[in-house]
């Protein structure tokens, strides 16, 4: 069934996004050209000449917009009493060329922080924001698997406005009525979607899945991580590389755990932070007591891909803790991203070696 | 939200970072993918690096002692005191009582105003970078007799040799390369008192008895000689080399290590048939003396294999290896005379124990910090720093890149970046004050200099010092160990909340087998003493240490040592 | 959509020291709003904070009849609970709570009641006993056992009296160790199972306490004949949000803030993660 479907030429979209932030702030994929590397992060535009929908991966995943690495819950004061103070970012916000695996997380993420409780400081930005995803005809990079674990690479539903890149121009296609708004401010920028418009996209698309380079098998291990049949030996292999940074969860997109801290300026006040925080770490579920359930990385790690892949969390949350966007195979120093951890449980070698995934550089 | 590019303040690996900013807070940070060193990775400390920014623990404002406690003041009474007591002090006992130090997280400007502080306007030549005494001149360790390491030639080489070198902890950037390479099919020989996880997939890996690397390189040294003979005929030196090499036969070297010939001569094998060896050190992990022979047999060895062989030399800081640069100080400089002593950040291990125990005799002690660290604390006038993320200025990363941090936030408020807070002090002693753009110049001039190119070959033979005697009082050695979360003094790491949720006990491992025979178990305290000093910790039993070996990472705690229950 | 990370503020009515390290607190919750619209069941617990220290989850120690005011038991062990040892009455916290699930009330109506409680446990199942003291008739037998290391770690001395005078229950306490004005029982809180008579099958048994203490509790309950979902007691864990959210507390794919702190000896056996 198609969708409402508008085609904007590429020649207008930066008008497109001018207009856009008439009405609210536009954060897209942009290059900083005083920085002496050349990455691509998503931040506000001030001019709309700065966004480049031609970018790879930002290497951090959009959920620090909404799940911010330090958010103030609240402000306190100690004066006859004590009193205290919370504020709700409702910021309008278009988030412009999002990747599909990108734009799961945040709806995995709307999940869970609706999910028994609500989270206003979440959900909240989530709600005052209007995605337009950038559906990938070619991976971004090497290291993608997003096609192993329905990550992309186009969405079904989720979004606000799906872009699809025709070359000269973008087919358009409206999800919600927030989409269809952020088209009808700028009516006169978009034409109407012909038949070989959807043609035109077939034909591109029908090639892209041959495109991605890694493999990542998760049936197997998923059975295994769910009835607990990976020998321990596994997860100590994986404690004996693991440099224990972190780094996977900061990158992944569907990484949400988290610390909250009170931080005190004076003794009469201050603020209650969260913080990001990662279950890997072994610290993380000390007790005050000093006792430790989870006293090794090994644990903690085995931890970390039973609540990522095991059936048990999947029908809590309603699918897997992986789209497949590939930034663990980046983040970590020493080769067990997921597809090397699923490989490794699925073959059940213990002297299997880790192979690394490129010879050198994903970049290059 | 704005993102900053900027460069980790940490160790020396230099991985680049964005600092988020949001309302004038640093919020969180994120990895550089396009970064040469890093490559999108960034270690915990990188990662939580932005912590400890906006701590309440942070110095806000000048600090003066009245009586036994240290009081807020205004810069203008701080700037005053510290000036007064610095020409009085002068004045009275000399430029030589004065004696200045600059941590290795120092950005190379600072560093640079520091010395003309200290050179120019106060006139004495104690002045000390990142460490109080360098095994080696900077001249001396780049004499360009053996080519540099950089991170690319890990992935490329056919052999990594890894010396003493704690693969995940100390410089995980190029340690995540060793990894990479490894699972690519590069072999990895290492030598290390502790079995570390990597030694488990080294090719060989010789556990060695602590302080023994020396002796193991004379012992590799030594079989190139009884290998190939002839080839170093006529090259400087070689007589007085293979004269001291002959005193380290397979045999004897197997027995002061304590490791089989069987391997000793695997690992030469090894070594002899690579093609592209990169030898790999972490510089300043041992005492002064021991490491200046470390590094002269390394050379060495090197200059022997010939054609392809590379030497990393891994610096702690952030911007050591820019204050080992500009060091003019080498090994033995005396303290004694000292009277007043001006501190940049703290010196740490051995180090911090030295200047802490000139307290008594000090008449002035002036600290620049972050927060109340140690040294600030027995300090006479506190000045209150910015952070890495409120000033300009450059780090020169272990393999020599300069790279720049930026201020993405002003200075937090009541703090002054350490550059502003010496070229006041030097106005405030009437001296000329160097433009921000001269000193910006200096530092491009200095550290632009190439190193001087030596093709001529020429040995060194340094004598071994010998392992730290043992005895019935004192039956273990200490040897010091990088934990990646502890960081130098861990002023910086313990503000950080993540980070000081993960180190909330500090431990020493011992040898299981021993663990046992003391009576000791799981959760126990011991109390560890050695002839310089005592500490009680938490004991843990390891399989990874061999007999008669404690590993800690009280750096300032190293040799032979006594074991007592607490 | 209410903030569910912003406490409400309550004032402290009262302290009472239960023990050298164990005080209760009486509480109120300030805004008239918030305290008529605050109810709990027994096994609930509330998030208590200090602001500028933190939070901790405690246990709400007082029955739901119970007006006016709830009650919550604290140990000092840690900056919270020590912060909150040096407030006095009149000063204020923040609550957040009731969260968490609760021990099962009318499903037990009917049944004969074991509770077995150890030191610091008792909190909690106090909740509970005077609960079901509300509604004694829909109850079966009810019998009390609970131990403490001293006489002097005994929480609520005063109303263990008042449940030892209660004809319509047995009452039995233990200590592990006695001291001069001791004349009860001497041994670990266990030794009183044997001075009882069970219906394995008729009886439903609540226990709380330190989790060595749980432990043998449970082995000599299933040794007894009691099926595992007879078998109620709680599970700790470090727990930071208390809202199913921060995955601090979780064990295996269960959250001990959302699924828990009430969990059956069944649904312990069936987890994902050792306990």
């Amino acid at each position: 069934m198609q969708k409402e479907a508008r085609i904007i030429s590429k020649s207008h979209v930066l008008e497109w996004v001018k207009n856009l932030q008439g009405i609210g702030e536009v954060i897209g994929p942009t290059k900083d050209p005083k920085a002496p590397t050349h990455d691509y992060v998503f931040a506000r535009l001030s001019s709309p000449e700065e966004i480049r929908l031609d970018y790879t991966h930002d290497l951090l995943p959009l959920k620090r917009f909404f799940f911010s690495p330090t958010e103030t819950l609240l402000r306190y004061r100690y004066q006859d009493g004590v009193h205290l103070e919370a504020e709700i970012d409702e910021t309008k916000r278009f988030f412009f060329g999002v990747r599909s695996c990108d734009m799961i997380g945040v709806r995995y993420l709307q999940n869970i922080f609706s999910a028994n409780y609500e989270d206003p400081y979440v959900l909240k930005k989530i709600e005052s924001a209007t995605f337009i995803t950038l559906a990938c005809h070619t991976p971004p990079l090497d290291t993608c698997f997003c096609i192993c674990i329905d990550g992309g690479p186009s969405l079904a539903e989720g979004y606000d406005i799906q872009l699809w890149d025709l070359e000269d121009r973008y087919l358009v296609e409206v999800g919600s009525e927030k989409g269809m708004a952020a088209i009808s401010a700028s009516e006169g920028l978009f034409k109407a979607a012909r038949d070989q418009d959807f043609r035109d996209r077939e034909k591109r698309q029908s090639v892209t899945d041959q495109m991605f380079k890694i493999d990542a098998y998760f049936s197997r291990s998923i059975y295994r991580v769910t009835t607990g049949k990976v020998p321990d030996e596994v997860w100590q292999e994986l404690e004996d590389r693991c440099f224990n940074c972190g780094g996977c969860y900061y990158v992944c997109p569907m990484c949400y755990c988290f610390q909250i801290i009170d931080c005190p300026h004076s003794p009469t006040e201050g603020e209650r932070q969260r913080i990001w925080d990662s279950c890997v770490h072994v610290g993380f579920q000390r007790e005050t007591s000093g006792h430790n359930p989870r006293p090794k990385l090994a644990e903690t790690i085995k931890h970390r891909y039973f609540h990522k892949i095991s059936y048990q969390n999947f029908k809590r949350e309603g699918r897997n803790g992986c789209v497949g966007c590939g930034r663990c195979l980046i983040a970590c120093y020493s080769n067990i991203d997921m597809p090397s951890v699923l490989r490794k449980i699925r073959k059940d070698q213990l002297t299997m070696s880790w192979k690394g995934h490129f010879d050198g550089h994903p970049l290059k | 939200m704005r993102n900053a590019f900027s460069t980790c303040n940490y160790c020396g690996c230099g991985c680049g970072l964005f600092l988020m900013e949001k309302d004038s807070r640093i919020i969180g940070v994120g990895p550089s993918l396009s970064h040469p060193v890093s490559q999108g990775t960034l270690c915990l400390k990188g990662w939580t690096s932005y912590q400890y920014i906006h701590s309440p623990s942070r110095l806000t404002q000048p600090l003066i002692r009245k009586g036994s406690n240290l009081k807020e003041a205004t810069w203008e009474e701080a700037l005053s005191a510290a000036a007064e007591g610095l020409k009085s002090a002068r004045q009275k006992f000399g430029p030589q009582a004065i004696a200045f130090f600059g941590a290795g997280r120092a950005t190379n400007e600072e560093l640079l105003l520091l010395q003309y502080l200290a050179e120019e306007v106060i006139g004495t030549r104690l002045i000390f970078l990142d460490s109080l005494s360098h095994s080696l001149s900077y001249k001396d360790l780049f004499d360009g007799k053996v080519d540099q390491a950089n991170i690319e030639d890990i992935g490329v080489s056919d052999l990594l040799v890894l010396v003493n070198s704690d693969s995940k902890e100390q410089h995980p950037a190029f340690s995540g390369q060793v990894w990479k390479a490894l699972d690519n099919g590069t072999k990895v020989l290492s030598f290390s008192t502790r079995r570390d996880p990597l030694a488990k997939h080294s090719q060989i890996h010789l556990q060695i008895s602590p302080f023994t690397e020396g002796a193991l390189l004379k012992g590799l040294i030594n079989l190139y000689f009884s290998d190939e003979a002839s080839r170093w005929g006529t090259i400087p030196g070689v007589n007085e080399l293979r004269e001291m090499a002959r005193d380290y036969s397979p045999q004897r070297v197997s027995q002061i290590c304590g490791i089989r010939e069987d391997d000793l001569r695997s690992a030469f094998s090894l070594l002899s048939s690579a093609r592209a060896p990169v030898f790999i050190y972490p510089w300043g992990s041992m005492e002064a003396t021991r490491e200046k022979a470390l590094i002269e047999d390394l050379k060495d060895l090197l200059m022997m294999k010939g054609e392809g062989g590379k030497l990393a030399i891994l610096y702690p800081s952030c911007n050591s290896r820019g204050a080992h640069l500009l060091a003019k100080n080498g090994i033995g400089q005396d303290l004694s005379q000292v009277k007043v002593l001006l501190l940049l950040g703290e010196p740490y291990g051995e180090d911090r124990r030295a200047i802490l125990s000139l307290r008594g005799r000090l008449d002035l002690l002036i600290s620049l910090d972050l927060f109340m660290s140690p040294t600030a604390e027995a300090a006479d006038i506190v000045f209150p720093s910015s952070s890495f993320a409120e000033k300009a200025g450059t780090f020169t990363s272990t393999e020599g890149r300069i790279q720049e941090i930026i201020p993405a936030i002003d200075p937090l408020r009541g703090t002054r970046p350490d550059a502003e807070i010496l070229t006041s002090l030097c106005a405030q002693l009437g001296a000329k004050v160097p433009s921000w753009e001269d000193v910006r110049k200096q530092v491009s001039q200095i550290l632009g200099t190439p190193g001087p190119r030596n093709s001529e070959m020429r040995f060194e033979a340094e004598p071994v010092p010998p392992p730290p005697e043992l005895d019935e009082s004192f039956p273990f050695t200490f040897v010091g160990d990088a934990v990646n979360l502890r960081w130098h003094t861990d002023t910086r790491v313990m503000k950080t909340p993540i980070l000081a949720r993960e180190l909330f006990e500090n431990y020493i491992e011992m040898n299981l087998e021993e663990f046992r025979d003391l009576g000791l178990r799981e959760g126990m305290t011991a109390k560890f003493i050695t002839r310089a000093g005592e500490v009680v910790a938490k004991v843990r039993p390891t399989e990874v240490l061999k007999k008669g070996t404690l590993l800690s990472s009280y750096y300032s705690l190293l040799g032979p040592v006594r074991v007592e229950r607490a | 959509m209410d903030n569910i990370y912003l406490p409400k503020i309550a004032k402290i009515l009262g302290i009472q020291t239960e023990t050298s390290d164990v005080k209760t607190f009486v509480l109120q919750l300030k805004d008239e709003g918030a305290h008529s619209a605050f109810d709990f069941k027994p096994g609930q617990f509330v998030e208590v904070g200090v602001f500028g220290v933190g939070e901790v989850p405690i246990g709400l120690s007082s029955s739901p009849f119970q007006k006016g005011s709830f009650e919550i038991a604290v140990r000092a062990v840690g900056s919270v609970t020590n912060a909150l040892h040096q407030r006095s009455p009149g000063d204020e916290v923040g609550i957040r709570g009731p969260l968490g699930n609760s021990f099962p009330f009318e499903e037990v109506m009917g049944k004969d009641i074991l509770y077995i409680g150890g030191g610091i446990g008792l909190p909690p199942l106090r909740s509970l006993i005077n609960s079901m003291f509300e509604k004694r008739q829909d109850f079966g037998k009810i019998t009390i056992l609970y131990g403490a290391r001293t006489p002097g770690d005994r929480t609520y001395k005063k109303e263990l009296a008042q449940w030892a005078a209660r004809e319509d229950i047995e009452f039995h306490e233990t200590v592990d160790v006695g001291d001069e004005s001791w004349t009860g029982n001497v041994g670990v809180v266990t030794t009183l199972l044997k001075k009882i008579k069970v219906d394995p099958i008729r009886t439903v048994a609540f226990t709380c306490g330190p989790p060595i203490m749980i432990k043998f509790v449970i082995e000599d309950l299933l040794n007894l004949g009691f099926p595992g979902e007879n078998i109620v007691t709680t599970l700790e864990r470090y727990m930071k949000c208390g809202v199913g959210k921060c995955r601090h507390c979780c064990i295996g794919h269960k959250y001990v803030c959302l699924d828990g702190p009430i969990f059956t000896y069944q649904q312990i056996s069936e987890l994902t993660e050792r306990v």
